[in-house]
């Protein structure tokens, strides 16, 4: 049995699914409602790196990975969150289409994702796979969370009441899933199971009459397996909640929470980068030439290469990793305790004056780790225009390899403030996506309706730290492949460019920095950057390179400085006094409105080619296009703004 | 009917946003057809089911028990739910 597989998304903090399956295996499904913790199941049985967090509409595609149970191979999918199969957005089609398509087989086992605290809700997708003539096993999760609630479940007597195995598992603490393996074989071996009875005078046609049905069979199924406490209690979530989601507090409380997780990031990290900055420029440098004399190739373009194109660009990129790790963990355990379905809660009026539903927080929150998947995330919107809409707008969410940028730029001019530069330009990211949106809501999308926000809040939960640390270093794993990949082609154009002679006449690798092709190409583009206050050719071009990543910013600009500096390797220091030089010679007096020109220009410009790719891949090349010019375009007349008018103030 | 306030309306009857926090009450119908119709069951929120309001959200919209669960609505559904007090 064969399934078609969407191709992977490209991402710089990509997932990874488990080994292969074995061509021809018997194909076992995982289904549930959204947030059920399918992935996190699936990761534990096949030792996949599938991205999970605790929000509705994490999984947007579909993983496979090879799995046993109990010694036969089969091939796990991990299939998008559904409630039902009543589809209402393309990752829940997906579902239905693996699970229902035309041509398609029905899975050979459906193990659906069954949330214990939830049951009624989680049973109407089993009711409707029952409906059908095939093998279905309840995986039971969440059973701490109904215990605290005072919900027992009786799985026996469920499992009697629905006509299909039930395993209690628990896959945050990976338990259980031999259990599930068991069971998974046992069903496998045995024969398919007649759907289960309905009413013989039932019109199918009726939507419904038909849905009451499901709806009966759940209402006897839930009595049958579960004992609910008396009267509804509330519980600690609920009482948080009160002041989660509450009018003013509650938007508060989330500035505070992303103020604290950018101060905290910025403080803890600053510290250790420049150790690790001191440790290339010095130590590791002296180290590598030491070696490249011994072997008699001092001197020659082989170490001008490794110094001036690896270490200064990739290794000054090095350097931010545990400021990756500590941005990382924390949104992690933001994740993890539940916290962010809830701020989509409270920016859901925000997102709505300009046109989107709430459940479009989701795609752009994740842009702000990275635009590539956030752009992938949009599927879980119901309607085209939104999503279009959406792609078009998460451009302008700070990615974190924008942050990279902030960073060293705050700590350059701004040392005693950097955390609040770093995020008053989050703010005004947020800004922007609010003002783009209003305007594209105001001339292109007149015409679009309003969705209605219906959204799940699961219970907030302690994060673990096993899942904490396998989410956040997926992400830094991410950072790192890109630095190994794309980052490093990019440095080694961008030193190739800079080795080639324009003028001067000396040879190749021995080049003045400013005779090179590399500063001649710069010196045609940097005029246009001369009204935005920072004409000169180091930055214009290090933007320019920065089209391909925003990493790329840093590796350009310590590459073009460090080539001028004789003495082979730089500081972080040494590179921070070169950018405050340029901008004071360009900034004409009004240094601090250059280098905010600076920063805006940055924040809105297209983030990387692999987003243009994502675009392109989700809503086409019209619109992939429009949204570089309108970046472009934004980004240019916004710094230029800010240029002038602060020029004008100081 | 202490707990509610008469909406104000074409509709008669009371709905969800009038409810008070805390207050458990009873959906006697939805206004709304379609997949949110459908989405509002698949949550439980249908006509007979017992809710308990458990607060306002920022935005004016209404946080929702419903059983064990959880649902976050906005202001403009949370107005089309018809209810009365349990």
């Amino acid at each position: 049995m064969t399934t078609t597989k969407p191709s992977p998304t490209p991402s710089c903090h990509a997932g990874g699914d488990g080994p292969a399956a074995v061509l021809g295996a018997p194909v076992v499904a995982l289904v549930g409602a959204p947030n059920a913790g399918k992935s996190t199941l699936f990761n534990g049985l096949t030792g996949g790196k599938r991205t999970v967090g605790n929000w509705p509409g994490t999984t947007v595609e579909v993983g496979s990975a090879a799995w046993a149970a109990g010694g036969t191979p089969v091939e796990l999918l991990d299939l998008p969150g559904a409630y039902s199969l009543d589809s209402h957005s393309p990752d829940e089609e997906l579902t239905r289409d693996l699970l229902y398509g035309v041509d398609r087989p029905v899975p050979d086992v459906t193990v659906v994702v069954v949330d214990a605290a939830q049951l009624a809700r989680s049973l109407y997708l089993v009711a409707q796979l029952r409906e059908h003539r095939q093998r279905v096993v309840l995986a039971l999760t969440m059973n701490d969370v109904a215990a605290r609630r005072g919900i027992e479940v009786d799985p026996a007597a469920l499992a009697r009441a629905v006509g299909a195995a039930v395993v209690a598992i628990d896959p945050r603490r990976r338990a259980g899933a031999q259990r599930l393996q068991a069971e998974v074989a046992a069903v496998l071996a045995g024969p398919v199971p007649e759907p289960r009875p309905q009413p013989g005078g039932l019109d199918h046609d009726d939507e419904l009459a038909v849905a009451d049905e499901r709806f009966a069979w759940i209402e006897a199924a839930v009595s049958a397996g579960s004992r609910m406490p008396a009267g509804a209690r509330t519980t600690v979530s609920d009482r948080i909640d009160r002041w989660a989601t509450a009018p003013v507090i509650g938007p508060l409380l989330f500035l505070a929470v992303m103020w604290a997780v950018f101060e905290l990031t910025t403080a803890v990290a600053a510290p250790i980068q420049d150790g690790l900055g001191n440790f290339f420029s010095g130590p590791l440098t002296r180290g590598i030439n030491a070696v490249f004399e011994h072997l008699g190739l001092g001197g020659s373009w082989l170490v001008q290469f490794v110094d001036n194109g690896l270490i200064a660009g990739v290794g000054m990129l090095l350097t931010f990793v545990p400021l990756m790790i500590i941005m990382f963990a924390l949104l992690a355990l933001l994740e993890d305790s539940g916290y962010m379905a809830r701020a989509a809660v409270v920016t859901d009026r925000l997102m709505r004056r300009i046109g989107l539903p709430g459940k479009a927080f989701l795609p752009l929150v994740v842009g702000f780790g990275c635009n590539v998947p956030a752009i992938s995330a949009t599927r879980i919107l119901p309607g085209a225009r939104q999503r279009v809409l959406t792609a078009l707008l998460i451009p302008v969410t700070s990615c974190s390899a924008r942050l990279t940028v902030y960073v060293l730029v705050a700590a350059t001019f701004f040392p005693a403030h950097a955390g609040t530069v770093v995020f008053g330009m989050y703010v005004i990211s947020i800004l922007l996506v609010v003002l783009a949106g209003l305007a594209l809501k105001q001339t292109l999308w007149r015409s679009m309706g309003q969705e209605p926000l219906v959204l799940d809040l699961p219970a907030y939960q302690r994060p673990t730290l096993r899942l904490t640390a396998s989410v956040t270093w997926l992400r830094v794993k991410g950072f790192l492949r890109s630095a190994g990949g794309i980052i490093v082609a990019t440095v080694t154009v961008v030193w190739l460019l800079q080795a080639i002679p324009v003028r001067g006449g000396a040879s190749f690798g021995h080049v003045e920095p400013g005779d090179s092709l590399f500063a001649g190409l710069a010196r045609l583009i940097a005029p246009i950057f001369a009204p935005l206050g920072f004409g000169d050719w180091h930055t214009a071009s290090s933007l320019v390179v920065g089209f391909v990543a925003k990493e790329t910013v840093i590796t350009s600009w310590a590459q073009t400085y460090a080539a001028a500096d004789p003495t082979a390797g730089q500081s972080p220091a040494q590179l921070q006094g070169h950018i405050h030089a340029a901008f004071a010679a360009t900034g004409g007096g009004a240094v601090t409105a250059a280098v905010f020109a600076f920063l805006i220009f940055l924040l809105a410009y297209t983030p990387c080619v692999a987003t243009v790719a994502a675009q392109y891949r989700e809503i086409g090349l019209r619109w992939t296009a429009f949204g570089i010019l309108m970046q472009l375009s934004v980004a240019w007349v916004l710094a230029c703004l800010v240029f002038q008018l602060g020029r004008l103030l100081t | 009917m202490s707990r509610l306030r008469p909406r104000r309306g074409p509709a008669p009857g009371a709905v969800l946003t009038a409810a008070r926090s805390g207050a458990t009450v009873r959906v006697t119908g939805i206004e709304i057809e379609g997949p949110v119709r459908a989405r509002l069951a698949e949550f439980g929120l249908r006509p007979g089911a017992a809710v308990m309001v458990l607060g306002r959200t920022a935005g004016g919209g209404r946080l929702l028990g419903i059983g064990a669960g959880r649902v976050a609505l906005d202001h403009a559904t949370a107005a089309r739910v018809g209810v009365q007090p349990e």
